[in-house]
Parts: structure tokens; C-alpha cells; sequence
């Protein structure tokens, strides 16, 4: 069945809701409104208030009351409007919600799960277009995924409720309206591996969410010059899947790593650091990384997609780099 | 609450805080410690109402609130000496003292635990649990962003929570005039919460209201706030030197000590002569004494470990 990103997280937040009465969501307009984005539309009428709950907009303390709420027996699922709204709860999630288990030697867990969409691409500007995920990965104790399509994320978003541990979910605004035939996918293949999406033998693309699209793009038009690129979606940023990035480098040895986040201290800077702590002879030439500018995103278009790396910026690097 | 039992109680923590100082000479705690000498009947006295399954969230300055919930004090001391046998371990140190057994909660960041609170209070609520939870903070805390979100959802959610915010005066260093447009109990008051402000240590008054909020919250799930004017004794941490306080003040407050006055009243009214509360300091001094002594040949974490439990499988 075809089906869109959006309304498949819907599906599964209902049949995860069906399945466990302790999953309550809580959120800024999820309710009758359904969400910012429409994911939670539908579901205040089938779960009721009780379950579906429109919260004040105070997000540092939605963090907190998801925390205390995972601490005594329910399993909350939070949604942030925005990624850049995620910067209000950092203390709750540096400072309390990832060391819990830590502290107290697994006594006392924390399964809670927060949804947030990020991403640039809808003109909404500074401070509705970030994606902060690097920052993240600087908690200890957090567990980060980004399902970049319809079929993972149905079993993401499962995997991530069964977890008792904190996860950030993080959704891509421009993925919300993509198709995908969803009949077929099983969890248990895909727990905290990341994927390799197309195969190939020139050049390795690293990527996670919307921007696995954008390498795919650039994959195909390549593909016609007779590149051969392999695309590997990362899934998970936390626990990061290092061994199946690793495999890759060994296997081909040229990398192009691509993200919307900010390059400074970001992911491709930690994926290229471990690429040189663990295979860094099986290099065969200096790791490349496209990321956001470091600048605030600004509103206008020419600008917007100006910051955020793009197919033509792919292509054209991975064409440098195999011509050097 | 019977006088004698919120004194004997409020010694216990005072002693117990007194030698911890030979430790730290000692060199035998890494770290720091905020101490609550002048304010260890607070704890008791609300101690006294809850159960075991209520919940407590702390501070920074947590060592009452835990001896008072009943933590055991053999484990908290292994804790704040950083042995395998705290009760996190020694990871937790001072600040962060979680034991899941007596519902108790600290963190280091001010006005921090107070959404946690107010998210145990929420799932106490939606399962029709019959405990409730104290929430402490203090005035510094009280200025923090998320602890005016917590209060309002407290209240428009009806939970089952006591916020007891400990006014010692001073946020750190700074007075408490200085930080404060209005008075906490009224900006309280202002959210919609039921507030109550106890002035200059009055203990009896506060064990009244304690009490009364505490069965009004198990009668009927709903918030309430109570502001305790009172004052710590020694500095912020252990490295304060009290330059920003007078010591006019510091004498007034410590001539109105709740301790001294309930050794007066217990020892006038009665109940004890002097000869058995000496007693009783002796016997805690020596009890305490060998905790420590015994905590000490203790053993340390395994560097192997240190990885453990980062996350819950």
C-alpha cells in the first residue's frame, strides 16, 4: 500500500497506542488542530484528551514532565514543534533526562520519546529551519534516530517506544509528504544498523534523512557518467552504526558525507574523525563533507537553498573528488 | 508532629552535616556539598506525612530531604565518598542522589527537578495512584523559567504535588530583595496555585500547613505552594566565605535557630531534661562517627565499569 511518511507515523502512533495503554502523546496543538505538521491528526478523537494532550507552550517543561512521567510507569511521547524549539529543553535533556539511568546503575529508566521535525526547504526561516542533531550527540545517555523514509519509519518509531531510554526522533519537514509502498519491513533487520540504500564502488555517500534523497539524485545523474556510488543512510546518529561505515570505507575508499546540519564540530566532522581512528589507510583520498553554511537560515529562497547543500553541489563534488 | 521527634530528627542531620567537615579536611570527599544547617526541621517536618511510596524531588542542598525520607544514611555518606556502595554508586556525589526505593530524586541544577516533579505528579494523577509528591526548591530556584511552566501546569492539570520552596535568603550570594519583584508566595498565588508563606522559621505554623495540604492533596488531587522564610547557617557550599552577609543578621538568625529553640521548649516544657538531649548528641556523634569510619574501608568502582548502565537494556 502507498502511503506518506506522515500518515504512516500516524498509523503506527495508533497501533502502538491500541497495543499499550501507557503510551500517552503530549504536545503543542496535537489535538484537535493535529499537529503543526498533521502527523497527530485524528487521533485526540480516537484516544481522547486523556491520551492526546494539547500542552501549554512551555517546552523545557514538556521535556520535564515527559522525564517524570517515564520515571512512574507511562511512556510519554512528546512532540517539539520545531527543532529549533528543541534548544528551550537542552537542560532537561543534558542534565536530567540522560543521566538517570547512569546515576542511579539502570534503577530507574527513562522510556520516553521525543518527536521533532527539522530541516530547511519551507522558506520558514532562522528560527523554524534548523537541524540541530550534532548537538545531540553531544548528550551521553540519549539515543538519536532519523528515519529518512516511509518504510523505516514505521519500525523506528516502534523500536523507539519499546526503548527505555530517551530517544529523539527526529522527523524532516520536507519528508512528510513523500510516498513510499510500505507493505513490507521488520524491525529486527534494521536495529541500530544503518542502511545501505544503493550499492556501488567509486565513492561512498553518507547521509541521514531528507538528504539521502538528495545523494540518491545525485547517485542516478552520475550513474550516467559511469560513477558508481554507494548511499548509505545512516538511521541511527546515536548509537552511531561505525562498523557498516567502516565496511564501506574499507570496501571503496572515497567519502562524501552529507548533511543539513552546521559543519563546525558536526556529524561529518565526527564520522571523518572515526573514519581516520578506524580505517584510515583504507582511505584513497581525503574525506569530503557538504553541510549548511555556518550562517542563520535565512527566508528568501535563493538564500535558504544557497545554505543547504543540494544535488548539483553532490554531483559536482563527487565529480572533484574522482578527478583529483 | 511531636516537638521532641522534629528535634531529634533535625539533630540527627545537623550532626551528620557537622562531620561531614572532617571528611572534606580529610580530603576524603571530591567534590563540593551545600549544607542545611538552620534548616533540617523543614525536611523533617514534612517527612512526617508522607509515605515510604511518596515521592520526593531535591536540590543541591538535598542531604535533609534524603535522611529525612528515610535514606539510609550508611549509603548516602558512601555516596558523597564516592564508594560502590552509595547508593549510586558515588556517581551521583552530592547533588544527584537517586534512590528508587524511597521515591527520591536530587539534581545539581537549580529549579531543575521541579518539571520532573510536576511529571511524576501528572502520572501519579493519570493512573489513579494514591501517592503524592513534595517538590523543594529554593528562592534562587524559584527564578528559574521552567519553574513557572511547571506551577501553571500543576494547576491546570490539577496534580497531586507540594512545592515547598525554601527561602534561605540568599541565591548564593545574592539577597533575595534583589532577585524578587514580588514576594515568591504571591507570584505563586499570581499562577493560580494555593500558596502559604511561613515566616522566619515558624515551625509550628508550617507543620500545620504542611499537614493540612498534605490530606488536602490525598483528599483531592490538586497543587499547592507553601514559602518557608528561613536561613542556612553556614555558607552556599563549603568553599562560601560569607562575604555578602552581615553578621548582625547572621546572629539574628542564629539566635532563633529551630533547633535551640526546641531543645528550650523540650527541656523547659519537660518532656527531657538537658542531661539525656546531651545524651543523645553523644550517641548520634558516636553512631555517625562509625558510619564513617565503616564507609571509609569500603570499596571504589572499577574502572572496567565505568561504561555501565549509560543506558537501560
Amino acid at each position: 500500500m502507498i502511503k506518506t511518511y506522515r500518515e504512516v507515523i500516524n498509523d503506527t502512533l495508533i497501533k502502538l497506542m491500541n497495543n499499550d495503554p501507557r503510551i500517552i502523546l503530549i504536545g503543542e496543538d496535537i489535538g484537535v488542530y493535529g499537529g503543526c505538521f498533521g502527523v497527530t491528526k485524528g487521533l485526540i478523537e480516537k484516544f481522547g484528551a486523556k491520551r492526546v494532550i494539547d500542552s501549554p507552550m512551555c517546552e523545557q517543561s514538556l521535556v520535564g514532565i515527559g522525564i517524570g512521567a517515564a520515571i512512574y510507569g507511562l511512556k510519554p511521547i512528546i512532540e517539539i514543534m520545531f527543532m529549533d524549539f528543541m534548544t528551550l529543553a537542552y537542560d532537561q535533556l543534558f542534565n536530567h533526562a540522560s543521566i538517570f539511568s547512569y546515576l542511579s546503575n539502570g534503577n530507574v529508566c527513562v522510556p520516553l520519546v521525543i518527536r521533532v521535525p527539522a530541516g530547511a526547504g519551507k522558506g520558514y526561516g532562522a528560527t523554524h529551519s534548523k537541524t540541530l542533531t550534532a548537538s545531540l550527540m553531544n548528550i551521553p545517555g540519549i539515543k538519536i534516530f532519523a528515519p529518512s523514509n516511509a518504510l523505516d519509519v514505521a519500525a523506528l518509531l516502534e523500536e523507539a517506544v519499546k526503548d527505555s531510554n530517551p530517544v529523539i526522533f527526529i522527523e524532516h519537514k520536507l519528508l512528510y509528504e513523500q510516498r513510499q509502498e510500505t507493505s513490507k519491513t521488520s524491525a529486527n533487520e534494521i536495529v541500530g544498523k544503518a542502511n545501505i540504500v544503493k550499492d556501488g564502488k567509486d565513492i561512498v555517500l553518507i547521509s541521514y534523512s531528507k538528504t539521502v534523497f538528495d545523494c540518491l539524485e545525485a547517485a542516478n545523474i552520475l550513474e550516467k557518467e559511469a560513477i558508481s556510488c554507494q548511499v548509505i543512510d545512516l538511521r541511527y546518529l546515536k548509537p552511531l552504526d561505525i562498523e557498516t561505515i567502516k565496511d564501506a570505507v574499507d570496501k571503496v575508499g572515497k567519502v562524501l558525507i552529507v548533511e543539513e546540519g552546521y559543519g563546525m564540530c558536526g556529524i561529518a566532522a565526527e564520522i571523518m574523525a572515526q573514519i581516520n581512528e578506524n580505517c584510515f589507510y583504507s582511505l584513497e583520498a581525503p574525506p569530503k563533507r557538504l553541510t549548511a553554511l555556518d550562517l542563520p537560515i535565512p527566508c528568501c529562497k535563493e538564500y535558504e537553498s544557497a545554505i543547504i547543500p543540494s544535488v548539483p553541489q553532490i554531483v559536482n563534488t563527487v565529480r572533484k573528488m574522482l578527478n583529483e | 508532629m511531636n516537638i521532641y521527634n522534629i528535634y531529634k530528627k533535625s539533630l540527627y542531620i545537623r550532626i551528620f552535616e557537622e562531620k561531614l567537615d572532617y571528611l572534606f579536611k580529610k580530603g576524603l570527599i571530591n567534590g563540593t556539598a551545600h549544607f542545611c544547617i538552620g534548616q533540617e526541621y523543614i525536611p523533617v517536618i514534612v517527612s512526617h506525612y508522607l509515605n515510604k511510596n511518596d515521592f520526593v524531588t531535591s536540590t543541591h542542598r538535598g542531604h535533609g530531604h534524603a535522611l529525612a525520607k528515610g535514606l539510609d544514611p550508611a549509603k548516602l555518606l558512601a555516596e558523597l565518598v564516592g564508594k560502590q556502595t552509595g547508593y549510586n554508586s558515588g556517581k551521583g556525589g552530592s547533588q544527584h542522589i537517586i534512590s528508587k526505593e524511597y521515591g527520591y530524586f536530587a539534581n545539581g541544577i537549580t529549579g531543575g527537578m521541579i518539571p520532573i516533579a510536576t511529571g511524576l505528579a501528572f502520572a501519579i494523577k493519570y493512573q489513579n495512584k494514591n501517592n503524592l509528591i513534595v517538590a523543594y526548591l529554593g528562592d534562587g530556584a524559584f527564578n528559574e523559567g521552567y519553574v513557572q511552566e511547571s506551577l501553571n501546569l500543576a494547576v491546570i492539570w490539577q496534580l497531586p504535588i507540594l512545592f515547598i520552596c525554601e527561602n534561605n535568603q540568599y541565591a548564593m550570594s545574592t539577597p533575595y530583595k534583589k532577585t524578587h519583584g514580588a514576594d515568591i508566595y504571591q507570584r505563586a498565588k499570581s499562577i493560580g496555585i494555593i500558596s502559604e508563606l511561613i515566616r522566619d522559621n515558624d515551625y509550628e505554623m508550617f507543620d500545620k500547613v504542611v499537614q493540612k495540604y498534605i490530606n488536602d492533596i490525598k483528599k483531592k488531587s490538586k497543587p499547592y505552594f507553601i514559602e518557608i522564610q528561613t536561613y542556612r547557617h553556614l555558607g552556599h557550599s563549603k568553599n562560601d566565605k560569607n562575604l555578602y552577609r552581615n553578621h548582625e543578621e547572621e546572629e539574628k538568625w542564629f539566635k532563633t535557630d529551630v533547633l535551640k529553640k526546641l531543645e528550650k521548649e523540650i527541656t523547659t516544657k519537660n518532656q527531657c531534661p538537658q542531661k539525656k538531649l546531651n545524651q543523645l548528641k553523644n550517641k548520634y556523634e558516636t553512631e555517625i562517627e562509625k558510619l564513617i569510619k565503616g564507609v571509609l574501608t569500603k570499596p571504589v568502582n572499577e574502572i572496567s565499569k565505568i561504561y555501565n548502565h549509560l543506558y537501560t537494556k
